[in-house]
């Protein structure tokens, strides 16, 4: 937490602006470990104290030509994050994304036509408060509600609902901790169910 | 050098439309990233024309690597690796991509056929534990690692892999079949259908599949339109 607090470095910061000057809108103190690649052909939107590791394995925004991509305060996005926002992708305030995860509303193929590109794109909406294990694929159309978890490895392609924990592939939501049988403390961290 | 230039005026003639600094740009991008792939994959044993990449991969190539015209590799974010041990084949056919962070190992033999797509960090591997038996240590000897039987892997020509898919020792995908997102494939895969899960099962037949058995049966024009509504998507909604 020390870490976090202590100030960036003048220098620091504008690398980090040029690392980030592609992006429409980038809010304040935000703190990039590794040197990101960002490609902006649409709009996108960085919300305050933001948060991306790219190191040891870089991270990737991208954004099509009518591709919006918003992300809202204290998100925090891990190493390996893979991110293309071909129609709207956005995350609300205070999400926590695990390493090597991708994100993206398009399927950037069409069946039987090697060719033919960018399918049709769907909407990705992240709540506020979601937590999202390692490796995690979350493919176009998934709508993830304020508060939810998602269990590492997992594959989202509909609606979590709020507060639940989900995982599988595709994903499915799990039982909560303190609901299953014989379990009095809901302890986390066990693995169960 | 001949036959470069030939394929490089073959695919510009595909875009006669375009403005003349978008054939230019295409022709520089070409030039570069083929003269790249040669370079990046001289260990193979044969590599057709039109190969390009962007990235660095890695190739270890202790057996046969055999690739077809147009390979496309994207190592931007993370390699792709190609790995062949000793006396194994591994061969890829016309068309193939390739996306980051894909591992395809051979110990044994590897078919992929043509017009294969390859999303990122898959595996496709014909042993358990992927990548080339490393004799060159004092210590370890090749039987003594080598304890996992290789079974070959065969995946037909236009299939798609989605994202992180692994596929598993022995298994054989059909041709033009697709396989969702983070599945596992651990059995035969028939061909033109859509598959997913762990382990991957069939979900639905394609589009493309459906259409031509409805015309095989001859099917009625709204019941084909029915099949077209249910075969629009590759999500895996069908397994809920």
């Amino acid at each position: 937490m020390s870490k976090d607090a202590r100030p960036l470095s003048p220098l620091a910061r504008v690398r980090m602006r040029m690392w980030l000057r592609a992006c429409d809108e980038v809010g304040r103190n935000v703190v990039l470990e590794g040197r990101p690649t960002i490609g902006n052909q649409g709009r996108m939107c960085l919300g305050d104290r933001f948060r991306l590791t790219s190191l040891p394995v870089g991270s990737h925004m991208v954004s099509g030509p009518e591709g919006t991509l918003e992300i809202g305060d204290d998100v925090s996005i891990a190493y390996g994050a893979a991110i293309a926002a071909y129609k709207q992708i956005r995350i609300g305030n205070g999400t926590r994304v695990g390493p090597f995860v991708i994100i993206m509303d398009t399927d950037f193929h069409v069946i039987g036509d090697q060719a033919q590109r960018h399918d049709k794109a769907t909407p990705i909406a992240i709540g506020s408060g979601v937590r999202i294990g390692s490796r995690v694929t979350i493919l176009r159309g998934s709508v993830i509600h304020d508060d939810a978890s998602i269990a590492a490895g997992s594959v989202v392609t509909g609606v979590v609902p709020r507060g639940a924990r989900a995982g599988g592939v595709p994903a499915v939501v799990l039982p909560k901790l303190s609901t299953l049988p014989g379990d009095g403390d809901a302890s986390p961290g066990v693995p169960r169910g | 050098m001949k036959r470069q230039m030939a394929h490089l005026l073959e695919k510009l003639a595909r875009h006669r439309e375009a403005p003349l600094r978008a054939l230019l740009s295409k022709a520089l991008h070409y030039t570069t990233e083929s003269a790249r792939a040669r370079f990046a994959l001289r260990a193979c044993d044969a590599v057709g024309v039109g190969a390009r990449l962007s990235g660095q991969p890695i190739v270890k190539n202790r057996g046969e690597i055999r690739i077809g015209k147009d390979l496309s590799l994207i190592c931007w974010w993370s390699p792709v690796e190609l790995s062949a041990g000793p006396g194994a084949t591994l061969t890829l056919g016309d068309s193939v991509i390739l996306n980051y962070g894909t591992l395809i190992s051979a110990s044994k033999r590897v078919t992929i056929g043509s017009r294969v797509m390859i999303g990122n960090q898959c595996i496709v591997a014909d042993t358990e534990m992927p990548g080339i038996v490393d004799t060159s240590g004092p210590v370890r000897k090749v039987e003594e690692l080598a304890w996992d039987e290789p079974r070959p892997i065969e995946i037909g020509d236009g299939a798609w892999l989605a994202v992180r898919v692994t596929v598993l020792p022995g298994v054989k995908i059909g041709a033009d079949s697709v396989i969702t997102a983070g599945s596992i494939v651990a059995e035969d895969i028939p061909p033109g259908v859509i598959a997913g899960g762990i382990p991957a099962r069939v979900l639905r037949p394609t589009k493309m599949a459906a259409e031509k058995l409805s015309a095989i049966r001859g099917g009625t024009d709204s019941q084909r339109r029915t099949q077209d509504a249910a075969t629009e998507s590759i999500r895996p909604e069908g397994q809920r």
